[in-house]
């Protein structure tokens, strides 16, 4: 039957409404000039300051690269990864990506080189220095980041970017020689929360570019994502409710 | 020319229209207009075409970085020599692989390489590698703070759970195991899983919006100031 697919009525409906609510909440921070307040994101916050740690000591930054390009994890690494390059770029500290990704290797290039290039420095972007391509095999890539961190002792590491079984070896590698980590996933989080100095928990991950650019625009949208939440979570206690008292009035809707 | 290439816009744009239309015709029905009409898998496949010739260009860009460790006879941050290798070797795999004469996909050559050497190789890394996890998790695992110390105690008995040992000990424990693994852990990854669909989601928005370019060359406004 030609119109509207059965079953995804009511999933067409929320992004329909996340999508007004996040445009609403750009408009209102947009019009209003409003500063929204977020709460603040400690692994976020601790960035600049693990930056600053690493040019003291004269030791580099290093970011993992991310495994898949057109997933969300790494798309948010990828944001991340423009604000650390700026970052080392301005204060002289050297930065690395240890990359494994093949087909992500020019969309880093792209970032970096345009990082050093705003921020005037881009007579020090070395590229065969900075980028640092291991394997897209998963357990090649394991060796060869921590053959990296043992070489080059980075002060400071960031990881994030579709991180997988071998996520918990790189981590440890980076502690054992004495690197702050930052890291953030949205699947390994039990042993990388253990593993690391500060850790984004899968939404901060998202929000991180978001959040790092200072725009107020972009806070409006993150504004948006929480009203969201709250639409969820009224649904979700509304829904035990009814449950419990026999009614699957609330489910039915949703599989609408 | 170059210079209106190079422009943000035209990126951002190609990225609003297409999300926009695979968002609408996963919701919609019509048939010209549907997941199944000619347009969207024309879509699709232009979708992995743009895959095969990312993946070019990364291949590209690994002769052009290997190339110049091996111009500039470079010793760090690793010898010239690896690189020359790993170029051959990429040469050689490329060969067998291209569709000419006897070589190809399903060559005999190509089949040496993957089943002979990379499989292999791949196998013993992993080994390498395996009793590293082993180690490592043990020093994660050290009741360092409160959290840790939860985690050292629910993965013991998670341990125990799935270890024989554990049921000589009685039924509690794969009974706890099982408890654990339904109730607070699953519980606690729906309401993850829910938070970072909704993370994903409003990324999407600021992407097709234009508002997030960090994924793109350029400047994020207000970067450690």
């Amino acid at each position: 039957m030609a119109g509207i697919i059965s079953g995804r009525i009511f999933s067409g409906l929320f992004l329909l409404i996340s999508a007004i609510i996040v445009l609403a909440m750009i408009q209102y921070a947009k019009t209003r000039g409003a500063r929204i307040h977020l709460r603040r994101l400690a692994a976020l916050d601790a960035i600049d300051e693990a930056v600053a740690r690493a040019t003291e000591t004269g030791r580099p930054v290093l970011q993992h690269g991310g495994s898949d390009p057109s997933g969300a994890d790494t798309i948010a690494n990828f944001s991340i990864m423009n604000y650390i390059a700026r970052n080392c770029a301005r204060r002289g500290t050297e930065f690395i990506v240890a990359a494994r990704s093949i087909s992500g290797l020019p969309v880093i290039r792209e970032i970096v080189s345009g990082a050093y290039e705003a921020e005037g420095k881009l007579e020090e972007y070395d590229e065969n220095r900075i980028i640092r391509f291991g394997s897209p095999e998963q357990f090649a890539f394991a060796s060869f980041f921590m053959d990296t961190v043992a070489t080059e002792k980075p002060a400071f590491t960031f990881m994030a970017g579709g991180l997988s079984g071998e996520a918990l070896t790189l981590a440890e590698t980076t502690v054992l020689h004495g690197s702050l980590l930052i890291s953030g996933s949205s699947g390994q989080l039990a042993v990388m929360f253990a593993a690391s100095d500060y850790f984004l928990i899968s939404e901060e991950l998202f929000v991180a570019g978001a959040y790092l650019s200072g725009d107020p625009l972009q806070m409006g949208s993150l504004a948006g994502e929480d009203y969201l939440k709250m639409i969820l979570w009224v649904l979700g206690v509304i829904g035990v409710i009814m449950v419990i008292f026999g009614s699957k009035w609330l489910l039915d809707i949703m599989k609408l | 020319m170059a210079a209106i290439l190079r422009r943000r816009e035209i990126p951002i744009a190609l990225t609003a229209f297409f999300a926009l239309y695979m968002m609408i015709v996963y919701h919609f029905d019509y048939p010209w207009f549907s997941e199944n009409s000619q347009l969207t898998k024309d879509i699709q496949d232009f979708a992995r075409i743009l895959g095969i010739m990312a993946l070019g260009l990364g291949y590209i860009a690994i002769v052009r970085l290997h190339g110049g460790y091996i111009a500039r006879r470079v010793k760090h941050p690793q010898h010239w020599f690896w690189s020359l290798w790993l170029l051959i070797v990429l040469t050689i795999t490329t060969i067998v692989g291209l569709p000419i004469g006897n070589f190809g996909m399903r060559s005999v050559q190509l089949q040496y390489v993957y089943n002979s050497i990379l499989m292999p190789m791949r196998g013993a890394m992993y080994a390498v590698v395996a009793f590293y996890i082993a180690s490592a998790a043990y020093r994660v695992f050290l009741a360092r703070n409160k959290e840790a110390a939860v985690m050292l105690i629910l993965a013991s008995i998670m341990m125990l759970t799935n270890a024989p040992v554990g049921e000589l000990l009685g039924e509690w424990v794969g009974a706890t195991g099982s408890w654990l693994l339904t109730v607070p852990s699953m519980g606690g990854n729906r309401g993850l899983r829910i938070c970072g669909a909704l993370g994903s989601l409003v990324l999407a928005w600021r992407m097709i919006t234009g508002r997030e370019t960090g994924y793109l060359r350029g400047a994020v406004e207000g970067a450690g100031e």
